[in-house]
């Protein structure tokens, strides 16, 4: 509030600056200030109305975490006495019990970690290497296909098409590449995704002169791809990465249907929650749910900035 | 658009020219031509994402229309075609011989009402006044946003144990409230599927309003605040000044949401686990995949509905471009 009235105020004198104010504008400005008290009155009253709905709001979406935090702590017999106390003492051990001694085909929650972590960071790594490499090869270089190619993966974007799944199973069972690590990498490794769009744009207005320079001292195509091209894509690559990242250690479907075995930390925390209902150990089962938050919250404070204002670019462009 | 491309890049196909490469020295450790180094680079980088691309899109795609004419014979342990037999059942399904079927479609046509009539307005009006810095907007966006990242077994455990009829802090909050007769949330149907709905916003809405507000913001400062000096009602700020410039981004949240109609599948896994009441299009295909059960029915099923489904949506995503005239800004 204060922030729009300091800015209504200074309107004037700013405009003034920019440009000479001619008398028309001036009286509209006048009738503004005229205006002002009453105009104020109602914008304070519908921003605050706002304000009281986004705060709800934002309650129901942070209040069941900070309560499942309070119960994790608790024993069980603590919980069912009274859902709203504070815990009397710590149980820390909820947290290392579903840690290490729960399983879930016999894989425990820190090993479904550490499944978790392999498979992000080959697959991103897989997946942003495709990806910029169409993306550069497309971009940079004159070959007969290439605008096929883009509008190719424009297509492919752009139409949804349901029920490929069985399609997709049938082929890998083919491939031999069912309850395969290298399968699911395999299918993470597409070149020619969102990803591809956005680093598509990013190195066609990238400036050939460093290549040029860089093919006169002798250097391969290879060369300046891997050497010159990629680590300029730094800061786009970091971008488009993290948030893919994020999209594959979340990734329910294809590791539940490729990897039945060998359960990621997406698939193995809703069997092993259910399997914590069931035995009403809730104060576990909200440990779980903490500890499958944090890798998440972690990532989300470090790279805030880069998330949000890149799925908003993502938003736009998609 | 070939022309556009073609002035784009004037700077690297005069780098690829002949005689600039001939001008410039040789290129060190072989003797091979500019043209056939360039050949051979792009040939063994674009072969792994072309074989990619040709197995798990064209491929699959394919397979998808070729298993939807057959079926599996016991007797030879082989797939065999069976001509319309696989589009004709799931057709008389859809018209009532399988309640599960019919209600599945019904469920996942619903999703399309759902988000796009009223999730994305009112994450529309939201935006806009999370632009017009209601006190505490920053965090707000923040705290928004987490929903489209947290993992999705946690938010929906965290969403149903909240409606727990004995050991959920929903039911004691209303009692306090004065509320009698709660319901049973996740009992029967239609209640549980009202609840997956009521999920799907909640979480949605986050997300929506962080696109929409990110796009609002980026509309010219100026233009608001000429309309300000103007005298432009709020009213008529957001509907012809705001909506009109971040159209394309309204277009695309309005296209997802058609397209949840065929995608939605782990709101009702994981909310009403096992249960068939509330089964969708997507859940149907993925359950019938995990049981490795007749994966030709399924085929045909989601081929079905995408060849009515997707013309709708490319029709909607179309007109709703048509809409406004594209503004560069």
């Amino acid at each position: 509030m204060e922030d729009t009235m300091i800015r209504s105020d200074t309107l004037p004198a700013e405009r003034g600056e920019a440009r000479a104010a001619d008398a028309a504008e001036a009286r509209v400005i006048d009738a503004g200030k005229l205006q002002k008290p009453r105009r104020k009155l109602t914008k304070d009253w519908a921003l605050w109305v706002v304000f009281a709905v986004f705060l709800i709001y934002a309650i129901t979406l942070v209040f069941p975490f900070v309560w499942m935090l309070f119960n994790s702590v608790k024993s069980n017999q603590e919980y069912f006495r009274n859902i709203w106390a504070f815990p009397q003492s710590f149980h820390i051990e909820n947290y290392t019990n579903v840690l290490f001694n729960y399983s879930v085909h016999n894989v425990s929650l820190f090993g479904m970690f550490g499944i978790s972590i392999v498979i992000t960071l080959c697959g991103t790594v897989l997946s942003l290497l495709m990806s910029s490499i169409a993306a550069y090869v497309i971009a940079k270089y004159k070959f007969f296909g290439r605008n096929a190619l883009y509008a190719l993966a424009v297509f492919v974007m752009a139409v949804p098409v349901a029920g490929t799944l069985p399609a997709q199973y049938n082929i890998m069972q083919t491939l031999h590449l069912t309850n395969s690590f290298i399968g699911v990498l395999i299918l993470y490794a597409g070149g020619f995704g969102f990803n591809f769009l956005i680093l598509y744009g990013f190195f066609k207005n990238l400036s050939w002169e460093y290549a040029e320079a860089a093919l006169i001292d002798g250097c391969t195509d290879f060369g300046i791809f891997f050497k010159i091209m990629l680590p300029m894509a730094k800061p786009a690559l970091i971008a488009v990465g993290v948030i893919h990242a994020i999209g594959l250690w979340n990734d329910y479907v294809t590791p539940s249907i490729y990897l039945p075995n060998t359960p990621t930390l997406a698939v193995g925390v809703n069997l092993l929650l259910s399997e914590l209902r069931g035995q009403s150990a809730y104060p576990e089962m909200f440990a779980t749910m903490i500890i499958a938050l944090i890798p998440i919250l972690v990532v989300f404070i470090c790279f805030q900035k880069t998330i949000m204002e890149n799925t908003v670019a993502g938003g736009l462009k998609g | 658009m070939s022309k556009m491309t073609e002035s784009a890049v004037p700077v690297e196909e005069t780098a690829f020219s002949d005689e600039s490469a001939a001008a410039a020295k040789p290129p060190r450790g072989h003797g091979l031509n500019r043209k056939k180094q360039k050949t051979i680079f792009i040939c063994v980088m674009l072969a792994f994402p072309l074989v990619q691309l040709f197995i798990f899109w064209f491929l699959v795609n394919v397979n998808t229309i070729i298993m939807s004419f057959q079926e599996f014979d016991w007797l030879t342990g082989k797939y065999i075609f069976n001509g319309f037999d696989n589009f004709i059942r799931v057709f008389q399904e859809i018209g009532g011989t399988s309640q599960v079927t019919q209600r599945t479609v019904i469920n996942s046509v619903l999703y399309l009402p759902i988000t796009c009539f009223i999730s994305l307005p009112l994450s529309i009006l939201f935006s806009y006044f999370l632009y017009k810095k209601v006190p505490g907007s920053a965090a707000f966006r923040v705290i928004f946003f987490l929903p489209s990242i947290i993992p999705v077994a946690v938010l929906t455990m965290a969403f149903s144990f909240s409606f727990d009829a004995t050991l959920g802090f929903v039911n004691p909050i209303l009692r306090a409230l004065g509320v009698q007769n709660i319901p049973s949330w996740f009992g029967q149907y239609p209640n549980n599927q009202i609840m997956i709905f009521a999920y799907c916003i909640w979480a949605g809405l986050g997300t929506n309003i962080v696109l929409i507000s990110g796009a609002i913001g980026r509309i010219p400062i100026e233009i608001m605040e000429y309309s300000k000096l103007e005298g432009v009602s709020k009213t008529r700020e957001l509907f012809q000044i705001a909506i009109p410039l971040v159209w394309p981004t309204i277009t695309t949240t309005f296209v997802l949401g058609c397209t949840s109609v065929f995608t939605v599948m782990m709101q009702p896994l994981m909310l009403t686990p096992g249960n068939s009441d509330t089964l969708t299009i997507a859940l149907m295909i993925y359950n019938g995949v995990l049981n490795g059960r007749n994966l030709p029915y399924y085929s045909a099923f989601g081929l079905a509905l995408s060849v009515i489904g997707v013309p709708i949506i490319l029709v909607i995503k179309w007109a709703l471009g048509k809409v406004y005239a594209d503004v560069e800004y």
